[in-house]
């Protein structure tokens, strides 16, 4: 997960602080540039003294008022969410619970008054037990519950302190660095005061990444010693998208990238005036253009953005963001709001796809030895079916009130297909016996991302109605490459001639049964990988809200012909850096220079070892 | 005294907001209530206590209840863990 940061020292204005440039794991898109803020775990100082006789009554006065005043800060800030999503909002009701709980009070009280512990020592004492018991799970999601016990005892400690709580110290315009935000900071991080987020641990799964996509900061994360290198107030710029983080630019740097936040804002009010067109190509062949979304929160941008539908709806959000496992009910809701907010248009819920790394994301330790290999996506549905017949219960129940399909992650074999498609029947079966109305028949489909998928993608097209090429894992488990391990991240290549022909051979298979086919990734709304699939066949893009603006302003200025026989030639290059040729020199010819702004020049993985800057 | 076995059926098992509701609901009862994984015994009305178990699925657990209203109080308690907490857990805060 973690990724060492690649360190370049530039020559900066001054000799002493120079400009230097990292390249971290993107979370969330878009640019921001602003003065640094660092975030550090605050350091516990615990006073070990032995108190005196007569003090321990002062003491637990002190400890009571931090408690209480821990409590009002937290109800203020719950204040301040009321409108917004209830993620942050469960995150904060559980602390609450804890700082309610009358024995582990007492517990505290009890040590300072009969072992002479000073408050801050009773504490340590008294929450190490509780995040050891907690440490001690075997389950990923178990223990980084821990993370919420240390996010409580440090407000209490603070308080103990009368220092105020962090988060309402962000100064407007800020850059947050932070090795790592808890629960409670990220639930309130306000995008109107934050243009930006780098963290050190934690993916794009983590609670910040997940808070920071849906509120539109945009974040970098896997860049473990920045805040040993950049201080308060040093100017950072942030690209959310290729990952790329400048601290203390040069006069040139800090140029160039306000003309991109300028092309950015222009181009953008220029590709927004072609929302309500069609996506439809010179020579009138219309291509889908779908929205990926993780919360009911995001229909705002998808519907903004003129998206034809969503392509993904990823579920793992409910997970990880809070503190339980949702119910029945919950989901239902969700899927409902979801489905009725977009209808006619379609959505494609995808069930959960957990493990891999996703369970292990903010703690960011003692994962499985190869997570990605291990118990994830249909395998822990298969594992766990209670989990999967309640998200199935939901699904199917929300149906009726709009146009929804189901997307299986992680499908390998044609069995594990088939004890799906029972599994579905059997519920749809459940809820009709108890009088519950339901489609008639909801679409199901399955994610192509693992190889063994692509060779038997025949045989699946006969069981399936749908597919949806997951490009970031299939090129993954394709190619070999964990992208989170920097030794090998560069081999990690969208455009290697083995992940070409994967992405080939399944549209051709689903071309040949006559099913639909999608493609959910990262390439999708990468202006060269569009273009690829689009040339390939895939006549249908998912991509997060944002990038469809732009893929539909490139769509509307090429002609699917030309498209097709650049994949065509594509595909006969022997290398990934041969395939990039072919698809820049292509794309220049048929877009040049008269789109708004210049194509941005390939991803730089696999291009370079050392990987320049974008 | 009433006791009763269970074994933990939700995934991942009685984290944070399960313990929560399991408090709560322990509250509304007048009997003392324990609940033991086999090596350690708390008490069920404690949010800390209940964590303590780290008590995970297919944990097999002991609820113990003492009081006027001991039988009502371990089998709601039963009832709420062996219903995988989620199919009983009403809106609202905490929820």
């Amino acid at each position: 997960m973690s990724r060492a940061p690649e360190v370049r020292p530039r020559t900066g204005r001054d000799a002493g602080r120079k400009s230097l440039t990292f390249h971290g794991v993107p979370v969330s898109d878009g640019l921001g540039s602003g003065a640094a803020h660092l975030v550090l775990p605050e350091q516990i100082a615990v006073d070990e003294r032995t108190l005196a006789p007569g003090q321990a009554a002062d003491e637990v006065r002190r400890f009571r008022l931090a408690v209480r005043r821990a409590r009002d800060e937290i109800q203020a800030l719950r204040e301040c969410l009321v409108d917004a999503d209830d993620t942050g909002m469960r995150v904060l009701d559980a602390h609450l619970a804890l700082l309610e709980d009358q024995e582990l009070l007492k517990s505290v009280v009890a040590a300072i008054r009969s072992d002479q512990m000073t408050a801050t020592a009773a504490l340590r004492s008294i929450f190490q037990r509780m995040i050891s018991a907690l440490e001690s799970a075997g389950t990923d999601y178990f223990r980084a519950r821990s993370a919420d016990i240390r996010d409580v005892k440090r407000r209490i400690v603070r308080h103990l302190d009368g220092r105020r709580g962090q988060s309402s110290h962000v100064p407007e315009g800020a850059v947050i660095i932070a090795p790592e935000l808890s629960p409670s900071e990220s639930a309130v991080l306000d995008p109107a005061r934050v243009r930006a987020m780098i963290t050190g641990h934690g993916g794009a799964t983590s609670h910040a990444a997940i808070l920071a996509r849906s509120r539109g900061i945009p974040a970098v994360a896997g860049l473990i010693d920045l805040t040993q290198q950049v201080s308060t107030g040093d100017w950072i710029l942030v690209d959310g998208h290729t990952g790329v983080v400048i601290v203390r630019p040069t006069e040139a740097e800090r140029r160039r990238f306000a003309e991109r936040e300028r092309h950015q804002r222009r181009h953008s009010r220029l590709v927004w005036r072609e929302q309500t067109e069609p996506a439809v190509t010179l020579d009138g062949h219309a291509v889908k253009l779908l929205a990926n979304i993780e919360t009911p929160g995001d229909i705002d941008h998808v519907l903004q953005a003129g998206c034809d539908g969503i392509g993904l709806y990823r579920t793992e959000y409910f997970y990880l963001a809070s503190l339980d496992l949702p119910d029945e009910e919950g989901q239902y809701r969700a899927y409902r709001q979801v489905l009725k907010r977009l209808r006619p248009r379609p959505v494609t819920i995808r069930t959960l796809d957990v493990g891999g790394d996703k369970f292990a994301s903010y703690l960011g330790t003692s994962r499985p030895d190869n997570p990605f290999l291990g118990v994830r996506g249909i395998r822990f549905l298969l594992l766990h079916r209670d989990v999967f017949r309640t998200q199935l219960r939901a699904i199917l129940r929300a149906s009726v009130h709009g146009s929804a399909r189901i997307l299986f992650p992680m499908i390998s074999s044609v069995d594990e297909l088939r004890e799906v498609n029972v599994l579905i029947e059997e519920t749809a079966s459940d809820l009709r016996r108890e009088g519950i109305d339901l489609e008639e028949r909801v679409a199901r489909g399955i994610m192509i991302e693992v190889p063994a998928a692509v060779t038997l993608a025949d045989l699946l097209a006969r069981e399936s109605d749908f597919f949806s090429i997951g490009s970031n894992d299939l090129i993954q488990y394709t190619l070999a490459v964990d992208r989170g391990d920097e030794k090998v991240a560069h081999l990690y290549d969208p455009f290697h001639p083995a992940v070409l022909r994967g992405f080939a051979a399944t549209v051709e298979a689903s071309r040949r049964a006559g099913i639909p086919v999608t493609s959910c990734g990262e390439m999708s709304g990468d202006l060269y990988g569009a273009a690829l699939l689009i040339g390939l066949g895939c006549l249908s893009l998912s991509m997060s809200a944002p990038r469809v603006p732009e893929v539909k302003h490139l769509v509307r200025k090429v002609r699917l012909a030309d498209l097709r026989n650049t994949a065509e030639e594509a595909l006969r290059q022997p290398t990934g850096l041969d395939v990039r040729r072919v698809l820049t020199k292509s794309l220049a010819e048929l877009v040049g220079n008269a789109g708004p702004e210049p194509l941005p020049s390939p991803p730089r993985a696999g291009l370079r070892r050392d990987g320049s800057d974008a | 005294m009433v006791e009763r076995q269970v074994t933990v059926r939700n995934y991942p098992g009685i984290h944070l907001h399960p313990a929560d509701l399991f408090v709560r609901k322990a509250s509304k009862f007048k009997a003392e209530i324990q609940i033991s994984n086999g090596q350690i015994t708390v008490n069920g009305k404690s949010i800390m206590g209940v964590l303590m178990l780290a008590a995970e699925t297919g944990t097999l657990l002991t609820l113990r209840a003492n009081g006027a209203d001991e039988q009502e109080a371990v089998d709601a308690l039963f009832d709420l863990i062996d219903s995988r907490f989620g199919e009983l857990a009403e809106p609202g805060r905490g929820a």
